[in-house]
């Protein structure tokens, strides 16, 4: 299971959403988009999804082309693209129906299957009105239980709780948790809210004005290291992103911290290296630089 | 395929006959079923009495022939106006209602998806005109007694052909827009004004009969009965129902129109993108 986009870029009009954007997610976890407004956080998942065909490059799921096979790659997928709205005169538990009847669920199993993700969600309540009468948080719920139906491998969420109450922007973020626990999904969700990020994520990418500006492990097999001071060269075979003039944040494993040490003071005017502890703030100021960017 | 087809095709249609728009034109049925049946047994034997005399030769002709004619006439505009309420919006209420970003992302083919609708709007359309058509049947029968079944049958038939084109068309330029303002007056503009003005230009200034134009072909409904085209000023007025040849002509017209504008539509829909 990986999702990788090659050189993918998305113009709308004469406005470069999306620059020339490569990346591979490959390990199941919870990868986060991290960004302002009009960063592409959206457009990315758009074009994940196959809403939108990008202008240059591919995009594979478990090397399958999605305009090849949108419907395949569908199958696998549960998404939660942008506030989404349903059909005013059905009910919740008719949509749920639909998308559980159209990924193959009948029967028993798609009453279970409907029980299960409407549990999960805290939308048992209202599945049997009429969704014209659904608040924004209510819709919101009702994305992310459809998104939820059948179990799919990749998971894409944007703002999942966006319109929705503080308790219940808990309540979705254990859910977040619960589903990555066994970490056998991937799961990519958009958010402006930072601590979520951090909390939630095994991989953090921020984007702006439509590239990818920083993307890293959050914590797990790697160490985030913050190197403060004048590379005269850049270490090779290390991740790394350069967050201002004389910052560098590079990925690096555990064992390999000495000789990562040991190279990057050969090659660079070092001040400090800071450790992992560093990353919340790094991100923040990421985000802080960016919106004062867009 | 097809079990994706039923699916989807149900839930629009559930969609649909429990929305506002089919009670309004379910409604505008009836209104006209009761215009018509109230003109059918007020003047059932005096049909010929209101005929202008400049019209003297259609005096020839039976009542039922009349009344059946003016029946088809008024139901043939009707899947018109069923068609702006269900079809039209059917490609562009999904993006301006935004809930492409939950259809779109699916896992059915989209020609799937726009064949479901389009059967579902179909058929929310025959629901609703078949109020119409029941009140015809009673209204003449209680008068006349019998009902010429064939030309009947064959006025039905055209009917459900025209259905199938007039909602095609509509969808066609509902998958052209996002927004459902710009696909009613679309498809309203080009079926009452360029069409008709089209047809009476080309009639006038060129004495030429445009067949292939919708509403010109819609007619072939009413004048199974009597062979007046109510779109062209037509002096040489005919008693008779209309040949076979203006029968499968108009046929014709139908079919290619529904083949066609769906064909579009696949191509549009496929390459639509969810902004």
């Amino acid at each position: 299971m990986d999702i990788t986009l090659k050189s993918v870029e998305k113009y709308y009009g004469k406005f470069k959403a999306l620059g020339t954007i490569n990346l591979k997610i490959s390990d199941p976890g919870i990868v986060t988009i991290l960004g302002p407004n009009g960063a592409g956080k959206t457009t990315l998942l758009k074009v994940i999804t196959g809403l939108s065909k990008p202008r240059k490059g591919h995009i594979e799921i478990d090397g399958i082309d999605i305009f090849e096979d949108r419907k395949k790659i569908l199958m696998k997928m549960g998404t939660l693209v942008e506030q989404p709205e349903f059909y005013t005169y059905i009910k919740g538990r008719e949509i749920l129906s639909f998308s559980a009847s159209l990924k193959g669920i009948s029967g028993e199993k798609l009453k279970a299957e409907i029980e299960r993700v409407s549990i999960a969600t805290g939308s048992t309540n209202f599945l049997d009105k009429k969704i014209g009468k659904y608040s924004r948080g209510m819709k919101q719920r009702l994305g992310i239980a459809a998104a939820l139906i059948g179990d799919p491998e990749i998971l894409i969420l944007d703002e999942p709780t966006f319109g929705i109450d503080p308790m219940g922007s808990l309540e979705i973020r254990e859910l977040l948790k619960n589903l990555n626990s066994r970490k056998e999904k991937i799961i990519i969700f958009t958010t402006h809210v930072i601590e979520e990020a951090i909390k939630l994520s095994d991989r953090i990418i921020i984007l702006n004005n439509g590239s990818i500006e920083y993307d890293a492990s959050n914590g797990g097999k790697y160490t985030l290291l913050k190197i403060s001071g004048k590379l005269r060269d850049v270490p090779s075979g290390y991740k790394y992103t350069k967050i201002s003039e004389n910052e560098y944040i590079f990925e690096v494993k555990e064992d390999e911290i000495p000789e990562f040490n040991r190279k990057v003071t050969m090659v660079g005017d070092i001040e400090y290296i800071e450790k992992s502890s560093m990353v919340e703030e790094t991100i923040r100021k990421l985000s802080t630089k960016n919106l004062k960017n867009s | 395929m097809s079990s994706n087809f039923f699916k989807v095709y149900s839930h629009y249609l559930k969609n649909y006959y429990r929305s506002r728009s089919f009670y309004i034109i379910l409604i505008i049925t009836i209104l006209a079923s009761l215009i018509t049946s109230y003109l059918t047994f007020r003047y059932s034997g005096k049909i010929n009495n209101l005929i202008p005399s400049k019209f003297s030769s259609l005096s020839k002709i039976n009542d039922e022939s009349l009344i059946l004619y003016l029946w088809a006439y008024i139901m043939s505009s009707l899947p018109v106006f069923s068609s702006v309420f269900f079809s039209s919006p059917a490609i562009s209420s999904e993006m301006e209602n935004r809930t492409a970003f939950y259809i779109f992302t699916q896992p059915v083919d989209r020609i799937v998806l726009v064949l479901g609708k389009y059967f579902a709007a179909v058929t929310a359309t025959i629901i609703s005109i078949l109020v119409y058509i029941i009140a015809e049947l009673i209204s003449v029968e209680a008068v006349y007694g019998f009902i010429e079944v064939n030309s009947f049958m064959l006025s039905l038939f055209m009917l459900l052909l025209f259905i199938f084109a007039i909602s095609a068309f509509s969808f066609l330029f509902s998958s052209l827009f996002e927004k459902n303002m710009y696909a009613y007056i679309s498809t309203f503009v080009t079926y009452f004004i360029i069409f008709y003005s089209a047809n009476i230009a080309l009639y006038l200034l060129y004495s030429y009969n445009a067949f292939f134009l919708l509403n010109n072909a819609s007619t072939i409904i009413e004048r199974v009965y009597i062979n007046i085209n109510p779109t062209l000023f037509v002096s040489n007025i005919s008693l008779n129902p209309a040949g076979i040849h203006d029968i499968i002509l108009s046929g014709t017209v139908f079919v290619l129109y529904t083949i066609v504008s769906l064909l579009l539509t696949f191509f549009i829909i496929e390459r639509k993108e969810v902004k």
